[in-house]
């Protein structure tokens, strides 16, 4: 069968004879498309992202901050002044059930419950000094994302994608792999906000089809060309009468993008392409029916980047009994949570470093805050927005190291505080955007994602 | 004294002098450039302490970028048009018992003649003619036959811009354009040579008279090759990538008898997993080349060890 595929690949720049619409022809990857890359504002150390976004709030006392107070005075009620928590249940002191060992030549300290992210400890930045605007999830989660505690702000992903725009020209510019967990405050902590819509994130799904609306339906592509020519007429017309017409434009532009996605999905998407190694590394047979399906999310962000995507976001699977969000049930949901990403996400970090990719690629795994080092019930911690830890690794961050740090209870930051502000300005730089410098005027004023914060910290940049 | 703006106490005559004389027109300050006249002085009396050997204050003066950035304090040390508000002037023109005063009582000191130099400088823009040169939009650095080459490859597919906006060297991105590379495409490449910096590969296969032509790229720092497809006899041709620091060859068609033949990169870093290359070669190479970080295949087995040993880590002590 001549698949429209190759008769793309055989005109010789794919889509020139196509001519769907006046923007299309002879200009379909020039410098017009709002998708094309932009030269940064200074050199950069990351092409690209990936956001491995830990839904719930991991915490940080069980996971990269370990606290042997807690051991001491295990049982015993605070002798600090602890703030109402989100359900005000609040309980002892509670030690960590997990035990931590020093991994690599850095020393790291990482609990039992990341043996394999362990493996990795000396490419790793952990920042033990990150604080959330808000102790409820939504909020912080819209905080996390869009650098602003109310919903309706663009993404991260958005305003990377606005700033540099992407290297696949068939693919979007930022990608959010659906596990299938909704976080909480919904999908639009991945949206455009007032940017121009083509750089929403584009949600692609684990099973079939992966991205809605992507498989063709016309018997032949003369019929879809002639009614994409002809919905292109009907935009163009409208737009010809609008004085201001962006978001016809950026209609305009997801056609076309979706268009050239309906080829490039299937295939990037498509993990059978992928040694028998390479998915055994990922945990795709992993007995946890769980890892294999967040390794099904790393080893697709590791072709999505390869592809050059700038910006991909993995959300949690579900399955777990929870996200990391474990009120009750601390011991069984962190585990099953850790035992979905633990693998998955070591392997990424090998995968991409053999590949030449890692140093361009910066890895970021947060929550949206952490929890508390005293008890909710006798087996579940509260959410804690005054001190966790996140960490970062590829990308021009300086591996082995650790930033900041708690109190001796890993309740609150004592040293190096963070905002997400900080995190966004520091991922912005080494992505090449000064982050006092990407703005978009909207309701009068220039908009920044870092607001009129952000510090650069040297002493994590490699 | 307090870490924050420090006033001068005791002014000197100069300072006085200094502002008359910027507001003389005879003076040649309109022309001074960064280069050619301001970092002959800043290099002897200041770049010993704020340079690549020490950096006091966080602080270098051995570029123009770092000179106009500054240091560990908030404010930049030059004010363009304005040298009595810029800082740098400022400390030298500080009375050397002042425990601000740059250079230090104990080191050598310029001239009179050589600050006013750099007052002028300052008084008439603070300007880098590289600098500026650098700044230009990728189109504007290019001769005409680059601009058309330039075009030629985007229409292809090859995505192409500066490093920077204020860097001039350019990387090339030809991960979409057809493979193998059409011969004009090579030719259009080779135009762009003194420019670029950074050339993606991935994917393509080669001819040998492709690869010869990489090695006219000879500020090339980055190359990636991964997955590419070429003969072993032909990676000699990249033997003049002398400034090269990257080197991408993961699960390209390279063999043992083609590692032999590479001599780069000199230091950086070398990709060579999932490569017919064994470890024997690899080793040698290493040998050769001890500044160089060879990369390999991932090491599955002690991935496989971690995820056996896990069911220990899930044993737990709980009271």
């Amino acid at each position: 069968m001549f698949s429209r595929r190759e008769f793309l690949k055989k005109s010789s720049m794919g889509f020139g004879t196509l001519a769907l619409s006046g923007v299309m022809h002879g200009d379909l990857r020039g410098t017009t498309s709002p998708l094309y890359p932009k030269t940064p504002h200074h050199p950069q150390k990351a092409r690209s992202v990936i956001f491995l976004y830990m839904d719930g709030g991991v915490s940080q006392v069980d996971s990269f901050d370990p606290k042997p107070q807690l051991a001491k005075e295990h049982g015993q009620p605070p002798k600090f002044t602890v703030d109402p928590t989100v359900f005000n249940q609040n309980g002892n002191l509670l030690k960590s059930p997990w035990e931590f060992k020093h991994y690599g030549e850095s020393g790291i300290p990482i609990s039992d419950l990341f043996p394999h992210i362990g493996s990795c400890a000396d490419d790793l930045c952990v920042i033990r000094s990150m604080t959330a605007f808000s102790p409820n999830h939504p909020n912080a989660n819209y905080a996390l994302h869009c650098g602003h505690q109310l919903s309706g702000r663009p993404s991260m992903g958005a305003w990377v994608s606005y700033g540099l725009g992407t290297l696949s020209q068939d693919l979007p510019s930022y990608v959010v792999i659906h596990g299938g967990q909704v976080p909480s405050g919904g999908m639009q902590a991945f949206g455009n906000g007032f940017l121009p819509s083509n750089h929403a994130a584009s949600v692609f799904l684990l099973e079939e089809p992966v991205l809605l609306n992507t498989s063709i339906r016309e018997r032949d592509t003369i019929i879809q060309k002639q009614k994409l020519r002809y919905l292109n007429e009907i935009d163009g017309d409208l737009q010809a009468r609008l004085t201001h017409a962006e978001a016809i434009e950026s209609a305009i532009q997801n056609y076309e993008l979706a268009f050239r996605m309906q080829m490039e999905v299937p295939d990037v998407t498509d993990l059978s392409q992928e040694s028998e190694a390479t998915r055994k590394l990922y945990g795709l047979d992993a007995p946890y029916e769980n890892t294999q399906a967040y390794g099904a999310q790393c080893l697709m962000a590791r072709r999505l980047v390869e592809r050059g995507v700038r910006f991909v976001e993995l959300t949690i699977n579900p399955g777990n009994g929870d996200r990391w969000d474990q009120h009750r049930n601390l011991i069984d949901g962190h585990r099953k949570n850790a035992l979905s990403v633990d693998q998955p996400i070591a392997a990424l970090i090998k995968d991409l470093k053999a590949r030449g990719l890692l140093e361009t690629t910066l890895l970021v795994f947060s929550g949206e805050f952490g929890r508390t080092p005293f008890a909710q019930g006798t087996n579940g911690r509260d959410h804690n927005p005054q001190g966790f830890s996140m960490w970062m690794a590829g990308g021009g961050i300086k591996g082995g190291t650790i930033y900041g740090a708690t109190d001796e209870y890993g309740y609150r930051v004592i040293e190096n505080k963070l905002t997400v502000h900080d995190l966004h300005a520091n991922m912005l730089h080494l992505l090449g955007i000064d982050h006092t410098n990407l703005t978009y005027r909207y309701s009068g004023r220039d908009i920044r994602l870092t607001d009129v914060h952000g510090e650069i910290i040297p002493e994590i940049l490699a | 004294m307090s870490s924050g703006t420090h006033k001068i106490r005791r002014p000197s005559l100069l300072p006085a002098l200094i502002a008359a004389a910027c507001f003389s027109s005879t003076l040649a300050g309109e022309s001074y450039d960064y280069d050619a006249d301001i970092a002959p002085i800043l290099e002897p009396y200041c770049v010993k302490c704020h340079g690549p050997d020490k950096q006091k204050s966080k602080f270098r003066l051995d570029s123009y970028e770092r000179l106009m950035r500054g240091g560990s304090s908030e404010e930049a040390p030059i004010i363009p048009f304005q040298p009595m508000q810029s800082p740098l002037l400022e400390y030298l023109l500080l009375p050397k018992s002042d425990e601000y005063a740059m250079p230090p009582e104990d080191e050598d000191s310029p001239s009179p003649e050589e600050i006013l130099k750099i007052a002028h400088w300052i008084y008439y823009g603070a300007r880098s003619k590289s600098a500026e040169r650098d700044s230009l939009p990728l189109e504007e650095l290019l001769d005409g036959n680059q601009r058309a080459a330039l075009s030629k490859l985007r229409s292809l597919g090859a995505i192409i811009h500066k490093r920077g906006e204020k860097a001039a060297g350019i990387i090339v991105d030809l991960r979409q354009a057809p493979s193998p590379l059409p011969e004009q495409a090579l030719l259009d490449l080779a135009a762009l040579a003194p420019q670029v910096r950074e050339i993606r590969l991935t994917g393509h296969r080669l001819s040998n008279s492709a690869i010869n032509l990489l090695g006219a790229f000879e500020h090339l720092t980055h190359l990636d090759l991964s997955n590419g497809n070429f003969e072993d006899d032909a990676v000699t041709a990249l033997n003049k990538l002398h400034s090269l620091q990257y080197l991408n060859l993961f699960g390209a068609s390279i063999s043992d008898a083609g590692l032999a033949k590479l001599r780069v990169p000199r230091s950086g870093r070398l990709y060579l997993g999932n490569t017919r290359v064994g470890p024997e070669t690899m080793a040698r190479f290493q040998q050769d080349h001890p500044d160089v970080e060879i990369f390999g295949s991932v090491d599955l087995e002690s991935t496989l060890r971690i995820t056996e040993e896990a069911d220990q880590y899930s044993k737990l002590k709980v009271d």
